[in-house]
């Protein structure tokens, strides 16, 4: 979407260009429909939401504007959700504790999914493709079915703890589901792929003789992945990064079923909000937050990567 | 090639001198990939300050034979020894070899100085050192300019600078260059060259390239080996491989040449009498002694051919036929001349008059002669 409103100002003229063309028209003004139709108007739908009070009506929100007289509209905006959700103590902790479970698993998943991508860019061509549909696979069961299933190896007579306990390598079982650790296993395992498919994309492109170069001017093969392979791939992180980062800092299934009550994310108090408490306005006014916060680091992220390219 | 100012006359040539000691040696080489031989018991000796090529078609083993002196493939059987040292177990990061890629295989995350410079800070040298290396670098291959550049903003022939001045930075014993001018367009590459030769010459150190274009060898190296079906066929200077090919395979694989079947039949003096098809019989020096009816071929190359009666000298071979093809390159034209059935002999004459003059046209009956010590006989 950043990419696209770089675009966009030279739209104009090129629509210009192509007046009596209206196929080319059509063809370059359907993804800016789309965008306007599925995530401008909700955008501006949410927006409104949240600038409005909850009452219990339906819908169970105040309209932003009333008639009072004949002649006089009056517009009430309602800057007390967005207060709420900066200064409370509850919120700014589940602000935080997201973002930090989000660069947790984020980081856990390049720690597992590099040396998994690297692997499978690596192996010989006829393994890739298995080794790649095991990466994908998974995808083919239902996520809240996969979820379950980590309730089921990490509860207190779970798979893991028996299988520990017979080992004998532990006395009485783990506490771990319904733990931040159990949320982290969850998240870890459920984004992976998102992680490794990229990094994959990245790293069979790729060009082997550059760290032959590196062998031959003297590099040993663990500085040549430091100097050559790792800076070549940062692309491939940081594609990845973005998406386990910002699906999970919104995560609201796994700390739901795996997390305890400690576990305290925006997620699952956006879910609280809009569904048990039925305010919307402040549901809303949490998720333009969270909006927020995800879409600057990502701007950033834009702005220091296209001066890296220009350089 | 020779450099005769170089050199005193009628001195040796390291190759010629018995008591001198070879720099590269490799000895007994054979690498095998899964079924496919694709060294069988090479050994080859390099002298130092060499201009060294491997020479010979695709899949002939010349690459498999550079990239085992540069350690980044390691010989099934046989050993390699560099300046009387062992090196056959010696990982690539720690041979005091360099290379060039042909790819040429710069960083690309990284600019022109980061490049040249990254040889160097492997060894950890100071940075007061690097730099003045790098500058020295620069200089040598006139790339100074380009210094901040990332190798996507540089053109092929400066990308090729760039590579070359990387692998030389560290000053390694012996160069490998793999297709060196194989990714530069034709002018540039005869350009390349004469620079490339020069450059050898002032650094002095021993190069080794691998290349599959025979004129680019000729050019450039002191020697060539030309190669074939993983085996070295013929080690020997430019001028020796083109006038005395040892077997067909060098013969028709360097330049151009006339290939005429017989038997041998008789012998006078130096010479020996060999009968070709058609009646054909020619007079041509041999030395080796060949006993009767030896099969043998007789290479005549295109430009050691002329045209009857104008030069014809006593004791020369004659062979006639109807001029078929001309091809006019400017200097030189081309002439394919049906001389039997089976047989089309190329004939290059230099065009000494304007075309308009030309002296031969299609169709045209002409006989050709060529002199007893210009044809080579060949066994193999």
């Amino acid at each position: 979407m950043i990419a696209i409103s770089g675009f966009s100002g030279t739209l104009f003229t090129r629509l210009r260009a192509w007046r009596w063309q209206p196929g080319r028209l059509v063809n370059i003004g359907l993804p800016y429909f789309w965008l306007l139709l599925f995530f401008f108007l909700p955008f501006v739908i949410v927006f409104q939401i949240s600038l409005a009070e909850p009452q219990i009506a339906q819908p169970p929100y105040t309209a932003l504007t009333e008639w009072v007289d004949e002649a006089v509209l009056q517009v009430r905006l309602n800057l007390g959700n967005f207060v709420l959700v900066v200064e409370d103590e509850l919120y700014r902790a589940a602000f935080l504790n997201s973002l930090w479970v989000g660069l947790v698993s984020t980081l856990g998943c390049l720690l597992i999914g590099y040396p998994m991508a690297y692997a499978i860019a690596t192996a010989p061509e006829r393994w890739r493709v298995i080794l790649l549909m095991m990466i994908i696979l998974p995808f083919w069961t239902s996520f809240l079915i996969r979820v379950y299933a980590w309730i089921g190896i990490l509860k207190g007579n779970g798979l893991l703890n028996n299988f520990l306990l017979a080992l004998g390598l532990i006395d009485e079982p783990l506490a771990i589901l319904h733990t931040q650790t159990a949320v982290y296993i969850g998240v870890v395992y459920s984004y992976l792929p998102f992680m490794v498919l990229p990094l994959y994309a990245n790293l069979s492109r790729l060009d082997l003789t550059l760290l032959e170069a590196a062998a031959d001017l003297g590099c040993r093969p663990w500085r040549a992945f430091l100097r050559v392979t790792l800076p070549l791939s940062l692309p491939g992180i940081l594609a990845g990064s973005l998406l386990v980062f910002i699906p999970v800092v919104g995560e609201f299934v796994i700390p739901d079923l795996l997390g305890g009550p400690d576990s305290l994310m925006v997620g699952r108090m956006l879910w609280t909000e809009f569904f048990s408490n039925k305010d919307w306005p402040l549901a809303s006014a949490l998720a333009l937050v969270l909006l927020a916060l995800l879409v600057v680091p990502f701007v950033a992220l834009q702005r220091w990567q296209s001066r890296l390219d220009a350089h | 090639m020779a450099r005769p100012e170089d050199r005193e006359p009628g001195a040796l040539e390291a190759w010629q001198d018995p008591r001198a000691r070879p720099y590269v040696r490799i000895e007994g080489v054979t690498r095998l990939f899964g079924e496919v031989r694709a060294l069988n018991d090479v050994s080859l000796d390099i002298y130092q300050g060499e201009f060294f090529s491997l020479l010979g078609g695709s899949g002939c083993g010349k690459s498999t034979l550079l990239r085992l002196l540069a350690g980044l493939d390691s010989p099934t059987r046989g050993r390699i020894w560099i300046d009387g040292v062992d090196v056959t177990d010696i990982p690539a990061y720690r041979r005091p070899v360099n290379m060039m890629f042909q790819s040429y295989a710069l960083f690309p995350h990284m600019n022109v100085e980061a490049n040249i410079e990254f040889g160097l800070r492997q060894e950890k040298m100071p940075r007061a050192e690097r730099a003045e290396r790098v500058g020295e670098m620069l200089d040598l291959l006139h790339i100074g300019d380009l210094r901040k550049r990332r190798p996507d903003q540089l053109s092929g022939g400066q990308r090729q600078r760039v590579a070359l001045a990387r692998s030389l930075a560290k000053h390694p014993k012996l160069l490998l260059l793999d297709e060196p001018l194989g990714a530069l367009d034709k002018k540039l590459r005869t350009h390349t060259q004469f620079e490339l030769v020069k450059l050898q010459e002032r650094i002095g150190i021993t190069f080794v390239t691998v290349t599959h274009d025979q004129e680019e060898a000729m050019t450039m190296s002191s020697r060539i080996a030309v190669m074939d079906a993983g085996q070295i066929i013929q080690v020997d200077t430019p001028g020796a491989i083109y006038e005395y090919p040892n077997s067909r395979m060098v013969a028709s694989f360097i330049g151009s040449v006339n290939l005429f079947e017989g038997k041998v039949f008789g012998r006078e003096d130096n010479d020996i009498l060999v009968a070709g098809d058609d009646y054909l019989v020619m007079r041509l020096r041999c030395l080796q002694p060949l006993s009767l009816g030896t099969p043998v071929t007789v290479a005549v190359r295109p430009e050691k051919m002329r045209l009857c009666p104008e030069c014809e000298g006593p004791g020369d071979n004659r062979v006639s036929g109807h001029v078929e093809d001309i091809a006019y390159l400017g200097n030189v034209s081309i002439y394919h001349v049906r001389v039997s059935p089976e047989q089309v002999v190329t004939l290059t004459l230099a065009n000494m008059q304007p075309r308009t003059e030309q002296m031969l046209t299609w169709g045209q009956e002409v006989t050709m002669s060529w002199s007893p010590v210009c044809g080579v006989v060949l066994t193999e």
